[in-house]
């Protein structure tokens, strides 16, 4: 297990530097960084100037080195729309971000837990039928288009909730929805499907054949080896709720994370967005692990005592 | 093929919805009500139905610049069929041969392909388009080449894996002991055995595509106006949706039933081409009305 564990733990390592090795160059890709950091109409000396202030003169791979020295410091430059160091700025904005996302989070095991749950154990019903139709919707369903839905109907029609913005409870309800919505949907599909497949098996009849009442036979034997490929995808939803959030948090003036990214792609404000990048890598890739991690709680055929 | 379409009713209405989608990208570009992009500010922020001033009807309002918004819906689906379409062929393409690569020949390949996809997976699908574009500029181009680069990642694990119980399966065995080569065994051996799932696949990942190429082009980095895309319409309609929901409400609509019809035909495929699944009858056509 400990060797398991450090395998995973350095190659988790390995891609977290991918994605800053990718983000690095994606920002050289067009040329010159100092000409976007600069206002249009600068004289030919304030460039050469800051490009030496920034270090953009000395030769790309020396740059490369520089760079990733600075971020495993934790010093991923100056915010130019901010002025203050980058890290600290998208950090601050984190917390409004989990908030909405593991609302939404809950919300979506929740929901879809449930509703793929009833659909399994009463198939061909009414419930089935109904519940399967939402979730096929909820999968269809644009997160941007759902969130300007919701503000027409419940802020400007009903006005009973706020159309967007920082604050309360009643702040949180539509980005909330909105971000939980395609989650839901497919943690119900999956869910149903896995546990259906279960239903098949011999010691599912074993476990009937032995007067085992339903609900047990659900929670000792099905769920167990139903939940296997669900969290998988509740891992891999990680990356998608923080993608959704980029547009949840756009569309309803939230101040998180999404926000600040796009703002600061809008801005030029590269510092930020390789902060912002690298903290959303972290975050998937420890997610990913902890899943894989979960897996031999769930089945001990899986233990990883050799390694992968 | 006909009667499993037949069998189905969901695998159906995701056919008939998806083809309506594609004539009207084709042919009913030619047969738009009104020019997409004329604008008519007499008409303009007409609700669904009102009568235009030059004649006709706006059956599904005007826009705030009095563009008929049918019109634009209809020329706004080519684009987004069409993009689509493209990022699914490019990036299943490159997918696809690098997870026959990391499959078929395993070592140093398949563990730099392998570290490469976990890299891009652990990148939030929205992020990355973002950055690439913000750097290289918004255009077509650049549209269909970031959405194909970030595709590229379910073929290969998936085809990959396909490949990796192919390989080992006796048939393969028997064509590789009387003297087949690599080009052979691949074409003739392996392929005809991932097809399906790459077919599947494909159909998933257009749905995919279409949703981000709207929210590329709603953050306004995808396609430029003054091309109709249903995205920007949605995100242009936002500002009037207290006072004129129609803006928001349609190209949205648009966006989800093609992105239904795409799911439910992907569904019925998946059970059709899985023959495995296909010999369950009934249950399978359960399976896929669900």
């Amino acid at each position: 297990m400990t060797r398991y564990l450090v395998i995973r733990l350095l190659e988790s390592a390995v891609t977290v530097w991918g994605v800053v090795t990718i983000v690095f160059f994606s920002l050289r890709l067009t040329g010159d960084p100092v000409l976007l950091l600069l206002p249009l109409g600068s004289t030919p000396d304030q460039v050469e100037q800051l490009r030496h202030a920034l270090g953009f003169d000395r030769p790309l791979p020396l740059q490369y080195l520089v760079f990733l020295e600075h971020i495993v410091r934790g010093d991923f430059g100056i915010s130019t729309r901010f002025g203050s160091p980058a890290l600290p700025v998208v950090l601050e904005r984190l917390p409004a971000t989990m908030e909405v996302a593991l609302l939404a989070m809950l919300v979506a095991a929740l929901l879809g837990g449930a509703a793929g749950i009833v659909a399994a154990m009463r198939p061909n019903s009414r419930f089935e039928l109904a519940a399967m139709g939402a979730a096929l919707l909820g999968q269809a369903t644009p997160v941007f288009w759902l969130a300007i839905m919701l503000i027409l109907v419940f802020a400007a029609w009903l006005h009973w909730l706020p159309s967007g913005g920082f604050g309360g409870l009643d702040h949180l309800i539509l980005p909330v929805i909105t971000l939980a919505t395609y989650s839901s949907a497919s943690i119900a599909r999956l869910l149903r499907a896995s546990l259906l497949a279960v239903r098949a098996q011999d010691y599912h009849r074993t476990a009937r054949a032995k007067g085992l009442a339903e609900w047990r036979i659900l929670l000792r034997h099905l769920l167990k080896n139903a939940l296997i490929p669900v969290i998988t995808v509740f891992g891999l939803q990680v990356g998608l709720l923080l993608g959704g959030a980029v547009i949840t948090e756009t569309v309803f003036s939230w101040p998180g994370e999404g926000r600040l990214i796009v703002q600061a792609i809008q801005n030029r404000d590269f510092p930020v967005v390789q902060a912002a990048t690298c903290v959303f890598a972290i975050m998937i890739i420890g997610v990913n692990l902890l899943v894989d991690l979960t897996y031999s709680v769930l089945d001990p055929r899986i233990r990883y005592a050799e390694g992968e | 093929m006909w009667k499993a379409v037949r069998r189905s009713p969901a695998g159906m209405l995701g056919w008939v919805v998806f083809m309506f989608f594609v004539l009207t990208g084709t042919v009913g570009q030619f047969a738009t009500p009104f020019d997409p992009i004329a604008q008519n500010l007499a008409d303009r922020l007409a609700p669904p139905g009102a009568p235009a001033s030059g004649g006709g009807v706006h059956l599904a309002g005007t826009d705030q610049l009095g563009r008929d918004i049918l019109s634009r819906l209809i020329a706004g689906g080519r684009i987004t069929l069409a993009v689509g379409l493209l990022t699914v062929f490019v990036g299943g393409t490159v997918g696809c041969v690098l997870g026959v690569v990391a499959g078929y020949y395993g070592g140093w390949p398949e563990r730099l392909i392998m570290r490469l996809a976990d890299i891009q997976l652990a990148f939030p699908f929205v992020l990355l388009a973002l950055i690439v574009i913000a750097v290289l500029g918004p255009s077509l181009v650049n549209l269909i080449l970031v959405l194909a680069f970030t595709s590229w990642v379910d073929y290969a694990r998936v085809v990959r894996g396909e490949v990796l119980s192919v390989r080992r399966r006796e048939f393969v065995e028997a064509a590789r002991a009387i003297g087949a080569r690599d080009a052979r065994l691949l074409a003739r051996h392996v392929f005809p055995n991932v097809y399906t799932t790459i077919i599947v696949i494909a159909t998933l990942q257009l749905a995919k595509i279409v949703i981000l190429e709207a929210s590329l082009s709603f953050l306004g980095l995808g396609v430029q106006p003054p091309t109709p895309d249903w995205g920007r319409m949605l995100a242009e309609g936002r500002d009037f949706v207290a006072t004129a929901w129609w803006l928001a409400a349609f190209p949205g609509l648009a966006i989800l039933l093609l992105v239904l019809s795409v799911n439910l035909m992907g569904d019925w495929l998946g059970t059709y081409l899985d023959p495995r699944l296909r010999t369950l009858g009934r249950a399978n056509a359960r399976e896929v009305s669900a």
